[in-house]
C-alpha cells in the first residue's frame, strides 16, 4: 500500500507541481486552505502518513494548522513538512518551534525534497514502533512489580494464619467503593477535592494490598494470639502501622515510584487505624488530613475482619458488620465513604459470599 | 538562454515533463497575479497586497519565473519595511508581460 500525503497549498500550480513530483511514490490527497486541510483530518478523519504545509494563505494560515494537527493526539505524530516562499528566519524557527519535521523553500530541488519526505515517513514510523514495543514492555514490567508486591503481601497474610484471600477481598471492595464514588454524579465535589483522577483511583485500588505489610514485624505471640490483646500487646500489634510504612520508604527508596503507586502504599499502610474523629492510631490524624487513600481502605479492611473469623474473634453476620460501620460514620470513618459504602453494601455481601475464607 | 523563465530549473521540478510545466504557466497566466497585486496597492490594502505578493513570489519560484520572483520578493519586503514599491511595480508589469510573451513562444 502506498503512502498518503496531504498537500495543504491556496495556490493551484504549487498543489499540482508537488502531487506530480510525489505521484510516483505516493498518493496525495490536496486541500486549498487551512481549513480544508482541518476537515479532511477531523471530518472526514482521513490520516496521511505526512503533511506538505504551506504558511501564508488566506484565513487559517499554515502556523495555525500546524497547532490544530499538533494538538490532537490523533494527529501529533503525523510529520509536517512546511513548503513556503517565506525565507526569513523568524518563519523558520516559528515553524520548526510548532513541531514541524522540516521546513523546505519553495525554490526547491525535486530530489531534497523528495528524500526529506521519505526521511521524515520513515523517522515518524521507527519512532512510532519504538513507542509501541515501549508500552508492550513497560505493561509487562508493570505486571510483574504488581505481582511481585501481591507475593510480598500474600507471605504476610499466611504467616498471620489467614487465609489469603482477604487482601483479595479487599481490594475488590475498595474498587466496588472507589467505582461507585466516581461514577455516581452527587459526590462529583467531593471527588474533586479528593484530587481523585480515573488513574489515581486504580492506583489506589491496586496499593490496598500490602495494607497490612507491616505484620511481618510483629511477633508471631501477639500476631497469632487468641483472644483479646493485653494493653502493651495492643500498642505493639499497632506498631504494624508504621513498620508498613518504613518497608515501602525502603521499596520507594530501591524502585523509585515509576509505576505511581508506591506512594499510596505507604499512605495505606500508614495510615489506614487512624480514625476520622482523630483518636486513631499511629499519628491521631482526623477528618481529612488522613489521605484519601487510608480512610477508604480503613471501612473496607474493618467490614472484612467483622465478616470474617479471626483468631480474636467468631464472624459476625453482614447485618451486624453494616450496623456497625454505620454507627462509627463520622466517629471512626469518613461520612461520605459510610454514605457510598451503604449504597453498594449488598455487592458487598455477594462478593463476600463468593470470596469466604 | 532566456532572461525571464529558467526553463531547465522549472523543468527539472515537473520531473521533465514539458507538458505539465506548460499547463502549469498556463494557469499561472491566467492567474492575473501581477494585475491582483496591482489592484490591492491602488486600493491601499496593504495587508492583502503583501499576501498577494507573497504568493506570487512562492508561485514564481516553483516555475522557475527568475525576474518575477525576484521583484515579488522586493515588493513583499518594501511592503513589510514600509519602503517605496512605485518603481518596482513599474518594473514587474513589464517583466510579467515579457514572461508571459516567453510562455507563449515556448
Amino acid at each position: 500500500m502506498r503512502d498518503l500525503v496531504l498537500i495543504v497549498d491556496d495556490v493551484d500550480i504549487n498543489r499540482m507541481l508537488l502531487a506530480n513530483i510525489l505521484e510516483d511514490e505516493y498518493d496525495t490527497i490536496e486541500a486549498s486552505d487551512g481549513r480544508e486541510a482541518l476537515s479532511v483530518l477531523f471530518e472526514k478523519k482521513i490520516r496521511p502518513t505526512a503533511i506538505l504545509l504551506d504558511i501564508v494563505m488566506p484565513g487559517m494560515d499554515g502556523f495555525e494548522v500546524i497547532q490544530e494537527i499538533k494538538r490532537n493526539p490523533e494527529t501529533e505524530k503525523i510529520p509536517v513538512l512546511f513548503i513556503t516562499a517565506a525565507t526569513d528566519g523568524e518563519s523558520e524557527s516559528r515553524g520548526l518551534r510548532y513541531g514541524a519535521a522540516d521546513y523546505i523553500s519553495k525554490e526547491f530541488n525535486v530530489d531534497v525534497v523528495k528524500t526529506r519526505l521519505r526521511n521524515h515517513i520513515s523517522l515518524a514510523r521507527y519512532q512510532n514502533e519504538l513507542e509501541s514495543l515501549v508500552e508492550i514492555k513497560t505493561a509487562e514490567l508493570t505486571r510483574t512489580y504488581d505481582q511481585m508486591l501481591e507475593a510480598f503481601a500474600t507471605l504476610v497474610e499466611y504467616r498471620s494464619l489467614e487465609s489469603g484471600t482477604h487482601i483479595k477481598r479487599t481490594s475488590m471492595l475498595s474498587e466496588l467503593l472507589i467505582n461507585r464514588l466516581m461514577t455516581d454524579a452527587k459526590y462529583k465535589t467531593y471527588v474533586a477535592e479528593q484530587g481523585l483522577t480515573p488513574s489515581k483511583a486504580h492506583s489506589i485500588v491496586r496499593a490496598t494490598s500490602l495494607h497490612d505489610i507491616g505484620k511481618i514485624g510483629i511477633t508471631d505471640a501477639i500476631l497469632l494470639k487468641p483472644g483479646r490483646l493485653t494493653d502493651e500487646e495492643f500498642e505493639e500489634m499497632k506498631k504494624h502501622t508504621v513498620i508498613g510504612g518504613k518497608i515501602i520508604d525502603g521499596m520507594l527508596e530501591m524502585f523509585g515510584d515509576s509505576a505511581g503507586y508506591l506512594a499510596f502504599c505507604r499512605e495505606i499502610a500508614y495510615y489506614h487505624h487512624e480514625r476520622w474523629d482523630g483518636i486513631g492510631y499511629p499519628t491521631k490524624l482526623a477528618g481529612r488530613d488522613i489521605p484519601f487513600s487510608a480512610r477508604l481502605l480503613s471501612i473496607v479492611d474493618v467490614y472484612d475482619a467483622l465478616v470474617n473469623q479471626r483468631c480474636y474473634k467468631p464472624p459476625f453476620s453482614h447485618e451486624e458488620a453494616m450496623e456497625i460501620i454505620t454507627e462509627s460514620r463520622g466517629k471512626q470513618f469518613d461520612p461520605v465513604l459510610v454514605d457510598v459504602f451503604v449504597e453498594v453494601a449488598d455487592k458487598f455481601e455477594a462478593l463476600e459470599g463468593r470470596l469466604k475464607d | 538562454m532566456s532572461k525571464y523563465i529558467d526553463t531547465a530549473g522549472g523543468l527539472t521540478r515537473v520531473g521533465g515533463n514539458m507538458a505539465l510545466y506548460k499547463k502549469l504557466l498556463g494557469k499561472f497566466k491566467d492567474g492575473n497575479y501581477r494585475e491582483r497585486l496591482d489592484e490591492l496597492l491602488r486600493a491601499g490594502n496593504k495587508e492583502e497586497a503583501m499576501a498577494m505578493a507573497h504568493t506570487l513570489k512562492g508561485v514564481a519560484a516553483n516555475l522557475s519565473l527568475t525576474e518575477v520572483n525576484s521583484l515579488a520578493l522586493q515588493i513583499e519586503s518594501a511592503l513589510k519595511n514600509e519602503g517605496a514599491w512605485d518603481e518596482l511595480l513599474a518594473r514587474l508589469a513589464e517583466a510579467s508581460d515579457a514572461t508571459l510573451r516567453e510562455i507563449e513562444e515556448l
